[in-house]
């Protein structure tokens, strides 16, 4: 399982790009229900990418629609820390 | 314009055509800077091979890729090469070219396809590949466009539509990537001296010195140099624009 520290960061990554709040974001949200469009999606990927130092191919991008594909691809993705 | 060293350390760009005329200048001048370059030619192995020999005494490394940009396999190959082996991009400077010039009657298929591909379509299709890396580094694009894009020019309608369409391409990318702290902007050269003017006749050449308020061609640097301060942040504040080097000929 991811731990809840990472987690939190991605949530409040999440609200931020998609200008909502955090507590309104639940795991199985998919992107399209908290208004993440593509050009937000990428924002997403890019930031989680410099702060959790990932490295996400385009492939994977394509396969984030969910909340928690996020976290199950942050916690597979290996962490380079 | 010698620029901040450390601002650039380890900082690494790609540049299309870097074999010669304004691409080698480019190379040169990056290098100069402390940046890492990769840059490509299509043909001109011999040219590519001189420069990387010329620079190895930069305390940068420096890459020639051969990629016909008119070749789709060569172009994934390209990016591939650039994804896994230097994802750390910070700059791209779109700045490969062609042109085939003849009257709109007598321009064949091949002649219209050949000439926005090279200039227009092999521009987005790198820029759409690499973007992400460079939104991560938070980088700049250059994309080379031409005066033949603003003013249009007799016998360039196929060359002048691709440079058109790289302007309005960069004004809706700068557009989409600003929130990412990455600026994208275009040069557009006026007449420069490199081997693109071989085929324009000498007549035309005194023509269009004496119409330039400068009265002379321009040289590569000066468009070399131009490219470098865009991609600098002596530039923070500028993006999705179009900076004409063309002497005042227009
Ligand atoms: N010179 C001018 O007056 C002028 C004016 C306005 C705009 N521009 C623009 O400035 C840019 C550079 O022009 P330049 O004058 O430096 O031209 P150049 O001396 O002819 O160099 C062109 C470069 O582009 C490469 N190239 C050409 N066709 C290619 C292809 N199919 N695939 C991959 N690479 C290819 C060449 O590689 P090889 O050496 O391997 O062939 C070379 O490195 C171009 O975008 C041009 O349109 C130039």
């Amino acid at each position: 399982m991811i731990n809840q520290e990472k987690k939190d960061h991605i949530l409040s990554l999440i609200a931020e790009i998609a200008d909502i709040q955090k507590d309104d974001i639940k795991d199985e949200s998919t992107f399209e229900e908290i208004g993440m469009d593509s050009l937000m999606a990428l924002e997403l990927a890019v930031r989680i990418e410099r702060e959790f130092e990932v490295f996400i191919q385009e492939e994977e991008l394509m396969n984030l629609r969910k909340v928690e594909d996020v976290f199950l691809f942050v916690e597979q993705g290996g962490f380079i820390d | 314009m010698k620029v901040n060293t450390d601002e650039y350390q380890k900082k690494t760009a790609l540049v299309t055509g870097g074999s010669k005329g304004i691409g080698r200048e480019v190379v040169k001048l990056l290098a100069k800077n402390n940046i890492n370059v990769i840059f490509t030619y299509n043909k001109n192995y011999k040219a590519a091979y001189a420069l990387m020999e010329e620079l190895k005494d930069c305390n940068v490394f420096i890459t020639g890729i051969p990629c016909d940009l008119n070749n789709q396999s060569e172009i994934d190959h390209l990016v591939t090469t650039i994804l896994y082996t230097y994802p750390n991009l910070h700059f791209l400077v779109n700045n490969a070219g062609t042109n085939i010039d003849k009257p709109f009657s007598q321009i064949k298929d091949d002649d219209w396809h050949n000439v926005i591909q090279v200039n227009l379509n092999a521009t987005a299709y790198l820029t759409q590949k690499l973007l992400r890396r460079i939104l991560i580094q938070q980088g700049s694009v250059v994309n080379v466009t031409s005066i033949s894009g603003i003013t249009g020019a007799i016998g360039q309608t196929n060359y002048s539509a691709a440079k058109a369409g790289i302007i309005g391409f960069t004004r809706s990318l700068a557009k989409e990537v600003g929130t990412f702290n990455v600026r994208v902007n275009c040069v557009a050269p006026g007449y420069i001296e490199t081997e693109m003017l071989d085929s324009v006749p000498s007549t035309n050449i005194k023509r269009i010195k004496k119409q330039t308020a400068l009265k002379r061609l321009g040289n590569k640097k000066e468009i070399a140099e131009t490219i470098l301060f865009l991609l600098s942040d002596k530039a923070s504040y500028i993006t999705g624009q179009t900076l004409i080097v063309d002497g005042g000929l227009i």
